[in-house]
């Protein structure tokens, strides 16, 4: 799926990237006066196969390995390049996607094309085969890391969306004492936060939190349901079951309190982390009990990540 | 269900909740390893793996008790345990472990595993107890960081 995309995204590159873009700026160029036997240094330490004749700014032919074997062949004297330079040049211009410059070169078979300014007819450059390649993978490179930036704020899904205010409610019921099924919601929330484009970062905070909050449910509230709002700045969670309540809850806050029967702690439950976790994972923590009548838990978090996020960790 | 528990597992339990917190941490290390040198390190079965993991494993964790697993934050991480219920798919998957390794020959129920291949974990299983397979792997691990 993924290759397919890249693919795609690779097709419409070569439409959408410009032969202009793509060019090396930095090229050997000659001017007319160069001498013949000259030309084989200039290509050999360039590591090049032609070279543009220029004079002032304008591009008057070109230089191969191919016009300067022809000149040692006829064993003719030395001479400026002038002399002996291709004439007929095949150029690209500037404004042309680099798809035109591909079938260029399977069309012409030539290493490189000089590349022309299409207004004022300057040489601007010249594009080989390679600046392509390199063209396209930077392309793609900016736009990956566009992508990640923009997918990851979860903002563009409201932003796409037109109303005065908008908030999104997912809610979950959990049936009691069915440990075996513990995780399911904060499983399926955490699909649907990425599936949105929620920053990695918070959707792990919120999976933790909202699993601690489903097996409390699921191990003391005798079941009880989640609910997730979810705004254009934050998240939030409410937590609700009918269960007996915590008599004291200060102490239930504490790190290693539990009250977990023995067939938690077998499962690896119940070691008094619950509370702790979620409030080092959420940005806003409230919990309200009464006894014989229930619990209701209040959890937030921002939507998007800032730059100091502090990793789920106490 | 009692029977189930072994000893190291007990052990375990006592072990975390008697150690303070900021010691629990440093039970992780950073240092790489292959999953196929842990494989053999742990002269490990591998009871599923589909290609998922590319790459080093980065930390190495092991516990036994789900909150300890939930307030983990590397995600390239291998977790030794002797939890075999579904949960501790669960628990990985909340926090992106990505390869579980059972100690003492445990082997989980079918529906642990098929929850595991859901989420893309790879599970292991070594007949080491929870101490000697810690204790290779932390070897190994160090040999790792100096190389």
């Amino acid at each position: 799926m993924r290759r397919l995309k890249e693919i795609h995204k690779i097709q419409e590159l070569v439409f959408e990237l410009k032969v202009g873009e793509a060019k090396a700026e930095k090229v050997v160029t000659l001017s007319p006066t160069t001498m013949m036997s000259e030309v084989r240094a200039v290509l050999k330490s360039n590591k090049i196969a032609a070279a543009p004749v220029i004079e002032h700014d304008s591009l008057i032919g070109i230089i191969s390995v191919n016009d300067y074997i022809n000149w040692l062949a006829k064993g003719d004297p030395d001479c400026p390049v002038y002399e002996k330079m291709s004439r007929e040049v095949v150029f690209l211009f500037e404004d042309e996607p680099v798809v035109d410059a591909i079938k260029s070169f399977d069309k012409y078979g030539f290493y490189e094309f000089p590349v022309i300014e299409r207004r004022s007819g300057r040489f601007t450059g010249i594009i080989t085969r390679r600046d392509i390649i390199l063209g396209l993978l930077k392309a793609i490179e900016i736009d990956y890391s566009k992508m990640e930036l923009s997918s990851y704020s979860g903002r563009h899904f409201f932003n796409e969306t037109a109303a005065d205010e908008i908030s999104l409610l997912f809610t979950y019921g959990v049936e009691g004492r069915k440990i075996q099924r513990g995780g399911e919601v904060a499983s399926s929330l955490k699909r649907n936060l990425s599936y949105l484009g929620i920053h990695p970062e918070i959707i792990r905070r919120v999976a933790i939190a909202t699993y601690e909050a489903e097996m409390n449910l699921i191990i003391y509230g005798e079941g009880g349901e989640i609910g997730v709002r979810m705004d254009m700045e934050r998240i939030n969670i409410t937590v609700k079951d009918t269960g007996p309540g915590i008599p004291d809850i200060q102490k239930a806050l504490k790190p290693g309190f539990s009250t977990a029967p023995d067939w938690v702690r077998e499962l690896g439950f119940g070691a008094g982390m619950g509370f702790p976790n979620m409030q080092s994972c959420a940005d806003s923590f409230e919990i309200h009990s009464t006894v014989g009548v229930g619990t209701t838990l209040h959890m937030g978090f921002p939507l998007e990540a800032s730059e100091n996020l502090m990793e789920c960790n106490p | 269900m009692n029977d189930t528990i072994s000893l190291d597992r007990r052990l375990g339990i006592i072990y975390h909740s008697a150690v303070n917190r900021s010691i629990y941490e440093r039970s992780s290390m950073k240092g790489s390893l292959y999953l196929e040198e842990i494989v053999k390190i742990l002269e490990a079965q591998v009871l599923l793996d589909e290609g998922w993991l590319r790459g080093k494993i980065e930390t190495i964790y092991c516990s036994d008790l789900m909150s300890d697993i939930l307030s983990f934050s590397d995600s390239r991480s291998l977790l030794l345990t002797g939890l075999i219920n579904p949960q501790i798919i669960r628990t990985a998957e909340m926090v992106e472990i990505r390869v579980i390794c059972f100690v003492h020959n445990k082997l989980p129920h079918e529906d642990t595993i098929e929850l595991a291949k859901q989420d893309e974990i790879v599970l292991l299983s070594t007949k080491f107890s929870m101490y000697e397979a810690c204790g290779r792997l932390y070897i190994a691990q160090r040999a790792s960081n100096i190389t």
